[in-house]
């Protein structure tokens, strides 16, 4: 069976879409194929994404399994495929039926005990979610939750782990999206820990750093 | 800045960006997403709301300082983009370190071109560098003895290129302090002080660049320059005399005429008065012979 899953990859500061397309199909041998430019971090997904499953619960499918990262000829290294491709074996071998799955993008990285770790650029994941068409929201892991959030129009899914990540996709649980609370951290988080006043004397450099304040950048 | 060692530098370079103007939403968001794609957000802080401070060690290489690498990632100075880039003991970084900094100052922005792809940064940063003024750093102070060689101090100095130096704005010297600062019991200016006076400027800057592309004084065009710095007779003889006495470049008589303007507008005056010019014109230590 066939199963698809909306995710991203980084190159340099944006993200880009990145369709993750999961094969299953009956074969002798159980046999992984993973195709689409796949740096190291992204190859080593397979087996974490392999105990991840079985700790978490699952059957790792004893068939063979074509993951394909679209587009072809974009070089792929990050851990943030690990989630996404597991979600996509679960579908794909009849694990977990869910009509969620394509008006969420998946993003994170899965310990072997099935939790997730932060994944680097979910800010510009989010913004590049927000952009697409079709999308309703997104899953991120929760450490990195809160910096996604601050984009609107996304409603952004903080998932523990992936337990957690099925049971929403599959409509047993609902998650409330993460709100936007950038006006709250603008208040509390912009608080300098220092002060000019604990230099003492050098008025004249003071002067001097004023006006380079007053008329730079 | 200039100034033996201990002077506090590095201490008045770190709490620049207290007399910044805040940062806004988009800025923030901006600044956030390069620290987000390099996992750099500290937990518990989804979001950069203050301005950063980004002080690399002079041992840094090319690619750190400007990003890069076979897939290119961002550098030191597109991490401290908004913010403020502090470069400590100046001469002692590589040269052709110093070099690569060129385009991202004048552009706000560094391309990184790659066989496989070519990737733009923002590196819209305020640069602040300080140095001794010699080897053993004592040259000029009233305490202490310096013990460097001319050929010495001249090696020290030349480390650092000419056309760098023409770019930065302003050169201070940073002395020592002396005693009676440190123990007196009166703190100095406070940044909400100075921040008021940055503010007012910046106020009278956005009512005079309403309309066009240019924000701030030190952007202007040369042809905003002339429009908007006019000098008076007796403005105009200063000019000249620091110009021919001091040997400056073209671009440092523009940069004097912007840095008055700044100083002018933080008095809320008008017109340049020749104070204004002088104290500009102070500002362009290193052009002297004295220091190169």
């Amino acid at each position: 069976m066939l199963a698809k899953l909306q995710t991203f990859s980084l190159l340099g500061i944006d993200a880009v879409p990145v369709e993750v397309e999961v094969d299953v199909s009956p074969a002798g041998l159980p046999k992984n194929v993973l195709v689409g430019l796949p740096e190291a971090a992204v190859k080593e997904s397979t087996h974490r994404v392999e105990r991840a499953m079985v700790n978490s619960g699952f059957v790792r499918p004893q068939s063979r399994v074509v993951i394909n990262l679209a587009p072809a000829d974009l070089p792929k290294d990050a851990a943030s495929f690990d989630l996404p491709i597991a979600l996509g074996i679960l579908a794909g071998s009849g694990q977990i039926e869910s009509d969620r799955l394509g008006q969420y993008a998946v993003v994170g990285e899965l310990a072997l005990d099935g939790t997730m770790r932060p994944t680097k650029g979910a800010l510009s994941m989010a913004m590049t979610a927000a952009k697409q068409d079709g999308l309703r929201g997104m899953l991120v892991p929760s450490p990195s939750a809160g910096e996604a959030a601050v984009v609107e129009g996304i409603d952004v899914m903080a998932v523990s782990s992936l337990t957690q990540a099925v049971s929403f996709l599959t409509g047993e649980i609902d998650i409330e999206p993460c709100p936007s609370r950038l006006d709250d951290l603008f208040r509390e988080l912009a608080v300098y820990d220092f002060d000019f006043s604990d230099v003492r004397g050098q008025e004249m450099a003071k002067r001097a750093l004023c006006v380079a304040a007053a008329g730079g950048p | 800045m200039i100034g033996p060692p201990g002077s506090g530098k590095t201490m008045l370079a770190k709490r620049m960006p207290t007399i910044l103007p805040d940062l806004n939403p988009g800025e923030s968001i901006e600044t956030t997403r390069i620290y987000s794609t390099v996992g750099r957000l500290k937990p518990g802080q989804p979001l950069l709301a203050t301005r950063p401070f980004r002080a690399p060690h002079h041992t840094i290489s090319n690619a750190g300082l400007v990003g890069g690498g076979s897939v290119p990632g961002p550098g030191e100075i597109s991490l401290a983009h908004n913010g403020v880039l502090f470069l400590d003991e100046l001469p002692e970084f590589n040269r052709q370190t110093l070099e690569v900094l060129r385009q991202p100052l004048e552009d706000g922005t560094v391309t990184i071109s790659r066989a496989l792809s070519s990737t733009t940064f923002p590196a819209n940063f305020m640069l602040i560098a300080a140095l001794n003024p010699c080897p053993c750093g004592y040259r000029g102070d009233p305490r202490r003895n310096c013990h460097c060689t001319p050929p010495q101090i001249e090696r020290y100095m030349s480390k650092i290129s000419g056309p760098l130096i023409d770019r930065i704005d302003i050169h201070i010297e940073v002395p020592s302090v002396p005693f009676r600062d440190l123990s007196g019991g009166k703190p100095g200016t406070s940044s909400a002080e100075m921040r008021e006076q940055v503010m007012s400027a910046r106020r009278i800057q956005s009512t005079r660049f309403a309309g066009s592309r240019t924000r701030h004084n030190a952007d202007m065009t040369h042809r905003q320059t002339r429009q908007f710095c006019r000098l008076d007779d007796e403005g105009r003889n200063l000019l000249k005399a620091s110009m021919t006495e001091l040997g400056l470049s073209a671009r440092a008589h523009d940069k004097i005429l912007r840095t008055a303007r700044t100083i002018a507008d933080q008095e809320a005056s008008d017109a340049i008065e020749p104070m204004h010019l002088n104290e500009a014109v102070n500002y362009r230590m290193l052009d002297r012979d004295l220091w190169t």
